[in-house]
């Protein structure tokens, strides 16, 4: 827990992550001030993130829409980031072998640098959450949420389940997170690692849209970005969600443990 | 030029100017594949699938053509966005700028140097691009003359100059993403952080693009004129979209390359 406290201070001593920061904050609130403005639905019918044409009626799919949105792209971008930088960060730097001849045991080095990116996700997911809470109650109002089956559910069960909605993303992000921590302690460049995981998360996102390559979907963490539409029936279709929930945790256990098998042994020459 | 060539040197000795050819290279590979094995199509085409790929089976060339569309989204901007930040700032990172510089060169030509050759990175990227997928395609299903979105038919030598056109078009969009993050690695030490930004901005304005209130902006993005391409497939060709793209374009690269010459030039080197 100390060395997470260590790894805390010199994230929040990072231009970079606060910059992440606002441009996740940033999304709720130029969503709800485009629609609040134009007054309209976007372009399109089913163009654009789930739930973007019930918000106007409803300020609670604020957050679940601009998540939505995220999780397209710009919030795997900022996870192969936060995933990356500590190690190859430290390495670029040449503070890893400082830092490494402490008492302190690699495996409890790279736990807590893994540990720090997910935190760095969940501050961000949170200003995100809160964000959209605040834009869209105030500009829209909160009223009982309409799920999809056609039911209606209070505003407190509401907010449990976009929270379940930001739990399950959190996770399919977190294996981004692991891929671009594996790729940081084979390479010295946060650049590299960060950019390695993001074409494999783009790779797999195009593999996902053609249906030869169906048979792989069920293996692949990319193919259940929207597996948490079903958390909005009633009652809630539990197996895609677990589905995905096994997928993830299978990617994210594997790829840590070989990145633990890399980094245990590694050479560190800065 | 001499200062291009040694730039040139140093790419190819990094890793991650063979991963980011290798990336995009998947991107023809992966469609030739996908549709090469799938069962032949009848009916309507899947709209989950990407803009022109239902076609790709009856002629070769539009493998490239979906090549482009589909790496326009994300890929190539992220690719780009790599091949700019990297030069200035994993020198920077590396300590060895302060050396550069200490070299009888202007800061001028050292930057405009290190643009010259991600340009050149980038460039390489798409030509792979274009080469895989006309190779592929042709090898797999055949060469036909192409119809137009007008409904017209090219013949394979026009049609294949209008992809090269297409592949200059992309590679010019790309260019944008490209001189912002060189832009952004003229403030930070940091490569991943400028790649990062540009990535954003782009993603942002994407997303902004989108939204029927922030049309007004939409002729001066970038990121707007994506598939503007298509329009050299209609006849006659439909050239007013494509005359503002270039306008857009131009202007953003050269805005961004003047900041950064403005940022680079009285910057202190610290590292």
């Amino acid at each position: 827990m100390r060395i997470l406290g260590h790894e805390l201070r010199k994230l929040l001593a990072q231009k970079r992550t606060y910059l992440g920061w606002a441009g996740l904050l940033a999304v709720p609130f130029l969503m709800v001030l485009a629609l609040y403005l134009s007054n309209s639905d976007p372009h399109g019918e089913g163009e654009g993130p789930p739930f973007l044409d019930q918000v106007l009626n409803n300020g609670m799919f604020v957050p679940l829409s601009a998540i939505a949105a995220l999780s397209f792209f710009l919030l795997p971008l900022l996870a192969s980031m936060a995933g990356a930088y500590p190690i190859a960060g430290e390495a670029e730097q040449g503070t890893m072998k400082t830092w490494l001849s402490r008492p302190v045991s690699r495996t409890t080095v790279l736990f807590s640098k893994w540990g720090i990116a997910i935190v760095y996700l969940i501050i961000g997911m949170l200003l995100v959450w809160g964000g959209g809470l605040l834009a869209g109650g105030v500009v829209f109002g909160l009223k009982p949420l309409v799920t999809l089956s056609g039911t209606t559910v209070s505003i407190s069960h509401g907010l449990w389940l976009t929270l379940l909605t930001y739990g399950l993303i959190l996770l399919g992000m977190t294996c981004l997170i692991s891929l671009a921590a594996l790729f940081s302690t084979f390479t010295n460049s946060s650049l590299t690692a960060a950019i390695v995981a993001m074409v494999i998360f783009i790779v797999l996102t195009i593999l996902n849209g053609f249906s030869y390559f169906d048979f792989m979907k069920p293996y692949t963490f990319t193919a259940y970005s929207t597996s948490f539409l079903d958390i909005f029936r009633d009652p809630i279709y539990w197996p895609p969600i677990r589905n995905a929930v096994l997928t993830y945790a299978a990617t994210i256990g594997g790829v840590t443990a070989l990145a633990w098998y890399v980094f245990r042994r590694r050479d560190i020459l800065t | 030029m001499g200062n291009l060539r040694l730039e040139l040197i140093k790419i190819l000795h990094l890793k991650r100017t063979y991963l980011g050819w290798l990336a995009l290279a998947l991107v023809p590979i992966v469609i030739t594949l996908a549709v090469a094995l799938a069962p032949p199509e009848t009916g309507p085409p899947d709209p989950g699938q990407p803009a022109f790929t239902y076609r790709v089976a009856d002629n070769g060339l539009l493998v490239a053509l979906s090549s482009l569309t589909l790496m326009g989204f994300f890929l190539l901007p992220l690719i780009a966005a790599m091949g700019g930040a990297s030069p200035i700032s994993s020198e920077a990172e590396l300590g060895t700028l302060k050396t550069w510089l200490s070299r009888p060169v202007s800061r001028g030509m050292v930057l405009l140097s290190k643009w010259g050759v991600a340009v050149l990175y980038a460039a390489a990227g798409v030509v792979l691009v274009a080469l895989v997928a006309l190779l592929l395609g042709a090898a797999t299903f055949g060469v036909r003359p192409l119809g137009t979105l007008s409904g017209t038919t090219l013949s394979v030598p026009h049609a294949v100059g209008l992809i090269v056109a297409s592949c200059v078009f992309v590679l010019l969009g790309a260019l944008c993403s490209l001189s912002l993050a060189l832009l952004i690695s003229t403030f930070t030490d940091s490569s991943l952080t400028a790649a990062i930004i540009a990535v954003v901005v782009f993603t942002v304005l994407t997303i902004l693009n989108g939204f029927s209130y922030f049309d007004f902006m939409r002729p001066y993005t970038y990121t707007t004129y994506r598939l503007a391409f298509v329009n050299l497939f209609r006849d006659p060709i439909y050239w007013r979209p494509i005359e503002q793209a270039l306008l857009a374009y131009g202007v953003t690269v050269g805005g961004c390359l003047v900041a950064a010459w403005l940022v680079f030039r009285r910057r202190d080197i610290l590292t």
